[in-house]
Parts: structure tokens; sequence; C-alpha cells
């Protein structure tokens, strides 16, 4: 019998603390049945499934001979800088947990060059628009998390990318064009193999009665899941009469969002709320297995998808979401949906309601357990990924960054004044990836023209310039080496 | 014992012997068996991007130094024959060698003009700028696996050269083992020196590759010859070209904690046992199996905190 092909993931894997890191653990074990499997995670002494090896990421091409496989497990965070880079030296199938990949850039030193080449990008004209706030004035805001997914380098160089929902595909389809994303696939979150615990015994576990109505939330408290409407919704509720508990099982992020400040504002709610911190996978599942209620809000969405939701689902907990984004998708008599336009005083009514009659949220609850069995189970989503992979293999990445130019680069004097004009019209004879030393007679000459034009570069170069690398050369010729990706 | 092994002892043995730049990278070269100046790659741009990512981190313990091919302008002093770029004091004069893992490339002409030695796989005769060049073809290794190579040197080299690496060969004769040697002078220009293990006498001796001569990716300086590894979560070592087989490794420790370093070997975990020395230094040592023709690459990790402040690397050792 052949040995199964091999298959390298890239990805975070626990103890790092972050959701992705969990659903590559779940994900490697589900694989066991179609490939022999690495793990390349930046944490060399991560813990991976039985049978899989942890390399380096930084070796793991050594490993993959003429048949190797990859995939690529990639998050909105820091702790996936490492998969950014190891996906554009080593192209495989891409899985997008996040389609909105600005705060990685931010976070991994893609530097700022790169985070507006990646601008450029985006729906047309946004950049011009939008992107010249960051370029000309360094303004970072939240807006542009919404206006540009970074995500054009990513699509271009995989051989297929997997997001989890139809909102997330088409929100890239969107952004790139049908071309660009025709490798898109979706594949549900999945469920971990582990048996969620069972309902009394983890409420035993947490010492909740088995009479009391609790209401959970997960992960950490990030501002887009909008713990400020949740709490006024809870505060609410309780005002017109529900009975109920509510816990935060997850870290809270105060420079985010202040939940235990904003409870101090509510003392009715104050009294039965609390915030547990950051745990472990077998205690998450405890506070999910004892929820009536899992409530999980977005807005706005990127698109992303939830952990605890899969696994809330398949505890039986009734779960309450945003009517937005990949949330939107799940199945109406499987969670309810709540509109974002009037989400505090419908969630606070569902709540109460759902508090005196809790066997309504076990009808809810068990169709959102049967939706999961069926669709996120490890199997199902482990063979989803597996046919992936295949058919990605003969498919190159669509397009790879084009390589610098290596030909000698144009040459403009930059001292004593740089004449904008003629580099813009220097970069607009070369439409390919070029390079473009700005000459100085020394480099003394270059720093003494930085600190008489702050910004140097960007009161320099045309808004459409795609600037890849800057290159301080000393010789043959001194000066700055800029290098530009094609148009 | 390996053509490389027999080649590096014989360069070894010459007096002075020719300070090396190994551009073998990223796979094996002579270094860790030589001394070099320096390590690297003859043309960084044709390197699979993982590999380049790889090599552009490590950098020299000592000046901090990446491998060639990866800074110009410390590429460029030692293309310009620096003595402190070579590792020389100046007005030295040793001879220079390069280590060549193919056709030598036009980047390197300054090197050929100024009369640098270049040792390569034997192949076609390649572009040699600067003095006539004149070839000892070395044949090296064990009369089952005999492997050819081209020493090119100036012409006027050749003739000393020569005598100097036969009298090379047989001290290195005189050390043990069953030898099959000899030298040929064809004309001014060729000639071919012979030396092929047939019988060994024993197992080589164990390699000592000190601290001060592995490429590392973190920052530079050692201290008291270790490199530090305080507050250190990983460090990659570079281990050099070594020959597929099963070998022991060991890593001289000094300040260890309570908590053993993880020892990983190509990017994976290996079984490592920690045994201390009388003399308060421990020894971190695997019994593992080299394979394919890449650098070899060491790996040190640490849980977070359990690094203890005085912890330092002294050296490897790989014994066969």
């Amino acid at each position: 019998m052949a040995s199964p092909p091999r298959l390298t993931v890239f990805s975070p894997l626990p103890p790092e603390r972050n959701g992705i890191a969990d659903y590559a653990h779940a994900l490697l074990g589900g694989l066991a049945a179609h490939y022999d499997r690495t793990a390349a995670c930046a944490d060399w002494l991560a813990q991976a499934p039985p049978g899989v090896a942890v390399v380096d990421p930084a070796l793991a091409h050594r490993g993959f001979g003429a048949e190797g496989r990859v995939l690529h497990q990639l998050g909105n965070n820091a702790g996936h800088g490492f998969v950014l880079r190891a996906l554009r030296m080593l192209p495989g199938v891409v899985t997008l947990h996040d389609p909105g990949l600005l705060h990685l850039h931010e976070v991994a030193g893609e530097g700022r060059e790169a985070i507006l080449a990646g601008m450029v990008s985006a729906l047309p004209g946004l950049a011009e628009r939008f992107g010249r706030q960051l370029r000309d004035h360094g303004v970072e805001s939240r807006a542009n998390h919404l206006l540009f997914d970074l995500a054009g380098d990513v699509l271009a160089a995989s051989r297929a990318v997997v997001v989890h929902s139809r909102f997330a595909r088409d929100r890239l389809r969107l952004a790139h064009g049908a071309a660009a994303t025709a490798h898109v696939a979706v594949i549900p979150h999945l469920l971990p193999a582990r048996e969620m615990p069972e309902r009394g015994a983890a409420r035993a576990r947490l010492g909740i009665g088995e009479a009391e109505f609790l209401v959970v939330t997960a992960g950490f408290g990030t501002v887009p899941k909008r713990f400020d409407w949740l709490i006024a919704a809870l505060a609410l509720a309780l005002r017109r009469g529900a009975s109920l508990r509510w816990i935060h099982a997850g870290a809270e992020r105060p420079a985010e969002f202040p939940i235990t400040a904003r409870l101090a504002e509510h003392p009715a709610l104050l009294d039965r709320a609390r915030v547990t911190g950051y745990l472990d996978a077998a205690a998450l599942d405890d506070h999910l297995a004892a929820a009536d209620v899992l409530v999980n809000l977005r807005f706005p969405s990127s698109g992303e998808s939830s952990g605890p939701v899969a696994r809330g689902l398949a505890a039986g907990a009734c779960c309450i979401v945003s009517d937005t984004g990949a949330y939107a998708e799940l199945p109406r008599d499987a969670v309810l949906h709540i509109p974002p336009a009037a989400t505090v005083p419908l969630l606070a009514e569902a709540l109460r309601a759902l508090a005196a009659a809790p066997e309504r949220a076990r009808a809810i609850g068990a169709a959102g357990q049967r939706f999961a069995r069926s669709e996120m189970a490890l199997p199902v989503v482990a063979r989803a990924y597996a046919e992936v992979i295949e058919a990605s293999r003969d498919r190159p990445p669509r397009a790879q960054p084009p390589a610098a130019d290596q030909g000698p680069p144009l040459v403009l004097a930059a001292w004593p004044v740089p004449d904008r004009a003629a580099i813009a019209a220097a970069l607009a004879s070369r439409p390919g990836p070029c390079r473009l030393l700005l000459a100085v007679p020394e480099l003394e000459a270059l720093a003494e023209l930085s600190l008489e034009m702050p910004g140097l570069l960007a009161a320099l170069l045309p808004p459409q310039a795609r600037l890849r690398r800057v290159q301080l050369q000393a010789a043959p010729q001194p000066g700055l080496l800029l290098e530009f990706a094609g148009g | 014992m390996s053509a490389t092994a027999i080649l590096a002892a014989l360069l070894r043995r010459l007096a002075p012997a020719p300070v090396v730049l190994d551009l073998g990278l990223p796979a094996a070269g002579i270094f860790p068996r030589l001394h070099v100046a320096r390590c690297g790659v003859a043309d960084a741009a044709a390197l699979p991007a993982a590999e380049r990512a790889l090599l552009v981190g490590l950098r020299d313990p000592l000046r901090g130094l990446p491998p060639f091919g990866f800074d110009r302008a410390a590429d460029a002093a030692l293309l310009a024959g620096a003595p402190a770029a070579w590792g020389e004091e100046p007005g030295e004069g040793r001879d220079r060698l390069v280590w060549l893992p193919g056709p030598p490339p036009a980047a390197l002409a300054p090197l050929w003009q100024d009369g640098a030695w270049a040792l390569l796989r034997s192949g076609p005769p390649g572009s040699w700028p600067g003095p006539e060049r004149g070839r000892i073809m070395l044949l090296a290794g064990s009369t089952a696996a005999v492997e050819r190579f081209d020493l090119m040197l100036p012409i006027d080299r050749l003739a000393p050269v020569l005598e100097a690496l036969h009298a090379a060969a047989q001290a290195l004769v005189a050390t043990g083992g069953r030898w099959q040697l000899g030298k040929r002078v064809v004309s001014a220009r060729l000639a071919s020196l012979t030396a092929l293990l047939e019988a060994p006498a024993a197992l080589p001796p164990p390699l000592v590759i000190p601290a001060a001569a592995l490429l590392q990716d973190g920052p530079p300086g050692l201290e008291d010859g270790a490199l530090p590894l305080a507050g250190v979560a990983r460090r990659r070592l570079l281990l050099g070209g070594l020959p597929p087989g099963p070998v022991r490794i060991t890593l001289r420790l000094r300040g260890v904690g309570s908590v053993a370093p993880v020892l990983f070997l190509g990017g994976l975990r290996q079984t490592a046992s920690l045994l201390p020395d009388p003399d308060g230094t421990a020894r971190l040592g695997a019994a593992v199996t080299l394979e394919g023709t890449a650098a070899q690459v060491l790996g040190l990790a640490l849980p977070q905190g359990a690094a203890p402040p005085g912890l330092g690397l002294l050296g490897v050792e790989v014994a066969w």
C-alpha cells in the first residue's frame, strides 16, 4: 500500500492563545486520513497531534520533495507573520480565516510601502482617496481595515484559497475581481474531534445550578464583538424581569473594549456577570456546554468565522449571532439572527423570552447541533480540504509577484533638487517592474535631502507608484535605490 | 573519510594554509572541516526563495556579517582583497582559495585577477580572468568512490603547490590506513594528485567546531569564547556540509540551568541527553542520522523563560 502524500501545514499551534492554532491542531488530526503531515510552526516546541512532527518553518522547505503539498493557515494577527512570509516563498493552499489582513501587515513588519502597494490592488479609486491619508499623513484609521483587505498578494501567491463563508469569498471577489478569486473555495468552520462535555457535568464543574439561565460569550474581547451592545442588552433584559447570568469565557482586551469597567456602570448586571480570562480548550468547552445561550455579535464584520460558535453549536447551545457577514449564512432554524441595526432592544427581548422559556433555547440549540454535526464534522471538513489541495496541484499560483527588474536601474539626479515630474515620467516609461536610483553625489547629501524634505519618498513619488523596496546604495553610484512592482 | 575531508586535511597541512572563501552553500562545502574566512553563495539571486531567506538571516558571531552574497558592502571588501575581510593581518600575504559549487561567476573576477585559487568539482574549464591558470586535478575519496576536483591557480604556482600538496598527502598517509597516493605532471599547465583511501585505519577523529566559527541567527558577539544564549527562545546554527550517515552530535554548553535546551537538526526535534562535566560545563548530545546534500542546520530551543543568564554555547563536536 502506497504511503500517503506528504503535507506541510504552516500555522500557529497550541499553546499559542489563538483560535486558529486550535483550528489547525484539530485539522491536522483530521487530515491523518489523507496525508503524512508535518506542521511548520514558529514555536518549535508547539503541540501537534500524535504522528505530526513540528518543524522549524525556515527549514521546512528542505523536506518537501517533489510531491510536497503545502497548506497555510493565515489569520489577521501577529502570530501569523511567519505564515505570510512562507506562503510567498512556498505557494500552496491558503486558508484565509479572516479575509482582512491589514492588521497582520501592520504588526508583522511589512512596512508602510508594502501596505500602500497592497492598498492599490483594492477597489478602483479607494487607494487614491483613502490610501493617501496613510501615505501622506500616516493616518491609520479603523475604516482602512474595512476598505483594504491587503489580500491581493495572498490571492496571487496561492494555488487555492479556502475561506469559511460565501460572504468572505464574495467580499474578496468584490475587491479583487472574479479572475483573481476563481480559485477561492468555501469550507465551513470545523468541529474538533473531541466530544463536547455533557451539560450537567459541565455546570457542576463550574458551580452553576441546573435551573440558572446562563448566557455565555467567548474569545478575546475585541471591538467588533460589540460588548457595548451586549452589555446594554443584558442590562435591559434584567430591567424587564429576565433572570439570567452572563459569563464571558475569554480574555478581556481593555485597550479595545473595557468590559469590566463598562460592567461597573450597570450594578444590577455586575452581580450576575463574570469575565474568566483566557481559558484552555477544556475549560472553554465546559462553559460552552453549560450555556443556555451563546451570544456572538459581530459588527462590522469582515467575513471572519468563529471557532466558539462552531463549538457552541456542537454543544447544543442556542447561538445568537449578528445577522451579518458569515453568520448570516448559518441556517435560520439553527441559530437566532439579530439584525445589527437594532441589536440592543432585539437582543434584550430575545434573552428575556428565552430565559422565560428555556425549552425554546434548547430546541434551537438542538437544531444547531444537528447542523454542526452534518456540515462541520471534522472528517467532512478534512475531506473537503483534501479535495481542494489535490485539485490545486496542477494549478500554478495565479501570478507570482513580478520579479524585480535586474537590469540597470533608471538613474535620476536627486541633488540638489529632486524633480518630481521627471520621476513620474521615468516611471511611466517603465510600466513593468523597475528600479530607480535617486542619485546623489555622496550619501551625506541624501541625509541632508531627507532632513530638508521630511517624508521624502511620499513627496516625490506619484500616487500610483508601487514601491516594493528601498535600499541605500553606496556604490557604484551613491543614492537611494527604489524597486517598484509592475503597475 | 570523504573526499571533502581528505581535501580539507591536505589544505590544512599546507604551510601556510590558504585562507578560504567557501561558496558551497546551500549545499555542502568545505566548511566546517576547514576554518574559513567566510561562507556564502556565489549567486544569491539564483537560490530558491526559502533557502535564500534561511541563509540571509545567519550571522558570523564575531563580525555580525551575513554569508557572502547577501551584503554587498562586506562582499565588496572581500572581493577587493582587504586583508581584514579575509581574516588576515595586514601584510600576511597568505594564499586565498575559493570553494566553488560550479563554474566561476563573473562577479568573482577580481579574485582571480588577484591570483586567488579556486577549488571546484571537475567540469568545463570556465573563464578565469587574470593571470594564466594552471590546473591540478585532484582525485580524492576512496577507491570505491573516487571524486574529481580541479584546483585552478596561477600557472606559476602550480609546481610548488603540487609539491606541497603531495607532501601533505604523504603526511596524511602516515596517520594510518591504506592509501593510493600519486602525483603526475602533464605539462606546466596540468598536473594531478591522487589521494584515495583503500582501507581506513580507524574512524576519523571527531570534528570540533568552536562557537566562533558557527554562523548563527542571533546577534553577534561572544562572551569568553561562548555564544551567549541567555534569554534566547530559539537559535539556528549552521553546521555546514557533512556526509550523510549516522553521527553523534554534541554541543558543549556552559551555564546550563535546570531545564536542558531542546536540540533540533534540520528543523526537527532530536532526542538528546544532557551530561554535566566536572568543570561546570555540560554536553548536550544526540545520535542522529545526517541526510541530504544541504548544509546541516542545528537548532536550540528553550521554553520561554528557561534560559538562565549564563547559558552559552562553547562549540559543537561531530563524531563518527
